[in-house]
């Protein structure tokens, strides 16, 4: 599978740029958010505690710029980080299969003598491997940060919610994966997968104003994501479970669906 | 290595919905045969080769590939397969080497001093990216990557589309080595020339149904020619009617063109009660040949 010409490594290969781009960028970001707490911590922290119950919801209660737990989830761990990486795993996911079964290359795999069951977990894989890369890049950024900066963050901390801010990830890339899979649709895989992210994070951090939508609370891969939380010292081994659990279910979904259907070529 | 047909396909049916794509097709292909597919767009040709390759699954029926399933041992029998689409999409952003390379560590089985030779005769340009490449030059990587592993049967849609007639030449030679060497080959293929030129036998299918198989290489089995016949003054086209076996397909002031697939002796007498001031044999295409079995089919 590490051959240079297995589907694993070119599909990893065909990204080279963007995972570079994104690794680059992402990492250069943590590191200018955190050179800026010192400077612009303390004034955030004012705005947020002024800004009143909505704004606080919106940004998750916990996510206090004061401190550097807080800061960190304000401006990089709360939304900002998890988005980035659900959109290069949503990408990768919904392209994975759909890329090459619109252009028509994957006759050319399929007419090879490997099974569907490869290609699913080998372009999976990549998926993984990509999304592994970018994540922990920014998580040595802020490693190195802490040092230069002086910052503070407990860094265990910071690698727990790494980890699931890996899985959050994951969990929407193979929902993308799923939903073409199921239904041959590249582009339906992107853009039903991108209104659920957008919903499901309204679904978790506005339930503190309309009581009304709490349950839904639970249908929100945010709520057990909750980056703000992990970072502030709170884990919860159930959470991280039941992001493993969804990641599994999406797969399962995705490669049965593809490994069994007419293929649309 | 199996010794049963390189193709068998069974009460083959594909249906979407109630659409029915391909209806009961049977037909087999030897070893050491070049067996050509013709029909019209929407006949169910790309269908079929869809479903020998496990892109889609049968509705009905089977098709098994030296005595492989094509659903059930879809892997194994891919090791003997080599697959040319009929519109060959490859990645843009690699080489054609690296798209051999790729394939090849699939294929886990590639002779490389081949694919050098065949490189070499098809002038395939393999160092530039393949999205810079012409539909002509993409064919030739195509081909290769069909050939490159010296399948035991190559199943080719369109293989000459885009080609130049030079390197159609090398192509008829490629094919034809294979043959000799025992190799079969399925080709579906609109240029009936072609077919004409290079298969044994060939199957006709429209509207999901094979209407016919014919032997190509023995004229004798293909009952059908033409006949230019000038007079010197023109019967009327329902002197003809009467015979099933004579079919005037065209005619002006001086000359008639008649189809004949039965007796030609009945032909001869049937022109004879008029005067005749010239009788020329047309040439017989395969298309000639299948519209006919297609108004066959059709009464």
């Amino acid at each position: 599978m590490f051959n240079k010409n297995s589907i694993y490594m070119c599909s990893i290969w065909d990204r080279r740029k963007s995972l570079t781009i994104w690794t680059v960028v992402l990492s250069l970001l943590a590191m200018l958010i955190i050179s800026m707490y010192d400077s612009v911590g303390r004034e955030f922290s004012e705005i947020f505690e002024n800004g009143g119950g909505s704004f606080q919801a919106f940004f998750g209660e916990e996510a206090d710029p004061g401190t550097p737990a807080g800061w960190l989830g304000f401006e990089l761990y709360g939304i900002f980080l998890p988005v980035c990486l659900a959109i290069i795993t949503i990408g990768m996911g919904s392209s994975s299969i759909g890329a090459e079964e619109d252009s028509g290359t994957l006759e050319l795999l399929l007419a090879s003598p490997i099974s569907r069951s490869r290609i699913m977990i080998e372009k999976s894989l990549a998926m993984i491997t990509v999304a592994f890369i970018i994540s922990n890049s920014v998580f040595l950024a802020v490693c190195l940060s802490n040092i230069l900066f002086a910052f503070g963050i407990n860094l265990i901390d910071v690698f727990i919610c790494t980890i699931s801010l890996f899985l959050f990830a994951i969990f929407f890339g193979f929902f993308a994966l799923a939903v073409q899979s199921l239904t041959k649709k590249r582009n339906l895989g992107i853009s039903l997968t991108g209104f659920y992210i957008g919903s499901s994070y309204f679904m978790n951090t506005l339930h503190s104003i309309w009581s009304s939508i709490e349950p839904m609370k639970y249908l929100s891969p945010f709520y057990y994501y909750d980056g703000n939380m992990i970072l502030q010292g709170s884990v919860e081994l159930i959470n991280l479970t039941v992001l493993i659990i969804a990641i599994s279910i999406a797969y399962c979904i995705g490669h049965f669906s593809f490994v069994n259907r007419d293929t649309g070529i | 290595m199996n010794s049963t047909k390189p193709l068998c396909i069974s009460e083959f049916s594909k249906l979407y919905g109630e659409l029915i794509a391909v209806e009961n097709l049977n037909l087999e292909v030897n070893k050491g045969e070049i067996f050509g597919f013709l029909g019209p767009n929407g006949a169910g040709k790309s269908t079929t080769i869809r479903t020998m390759l496990n892109f889609i699954a049968p509705s009905s029926g089977d098709i098994k590939i030296f005595g492989l399933d094509s659903v059930k041992d879809s892997v194994r029998l891919k090791e003997h397969v080599g697959y040319l689409a009929g519109d060959i999409a490859l990645y843009g952003n690699m080489t054609g080497n690296q798209v051999l390379n790729h394939l090849a560590y699939l294929r886990k089985n590639s002779d490389w001093k081949y694919v050098a030779d065949l490189i070499n005769r098809l002038d395939a340009p393999m160092d530039r990216p393949i999205q810079q490449l012409s539909k002509g030059n993409k064919q030739k990587i195509g081909l290769l990557q069909a050939f490159m592993h010296k399948p035991d049967l190559l199943i080719l849609d369109e293989p000459t589309s885009g080609l130049d007639p030079l390197i159609k030449q090398v192509f008829y030679e490629m094919i034809l080595e294979m043959k000799k060497a025992g190799k079969a080959a399925f080709i579906s293929s609109h240029d009936l020339t072609e077919v004409q030129k290079i298969c044994d036998r060939a199957g006709f299918i429209r509207d999901g149904k094979l209407i016919a198989t014919e032997n190509l290489q023995d004229e004798n089995t293909i009952n059908y020619r033409k006949y230019k016949v000038r007079f010197d003054k023109i019967p009327n086209i329902s002197e003809f009617k009467k015979f099933t076996d004579i079919r005037v397909i065209s005619s002006n002031d001086k000359d008639m063109i008649f189809t004949v697939t039965g007796s030609i002796d009945t032909f001869i007498k049937a022109i004879a009660g008029y005067k005749v001031l010239d009788l020329d044999e047309q040439e017989t295409s395969l298309e000639d040949v299948f519209m006919q079995y297609y108004e066959k089919s059709q009464k």
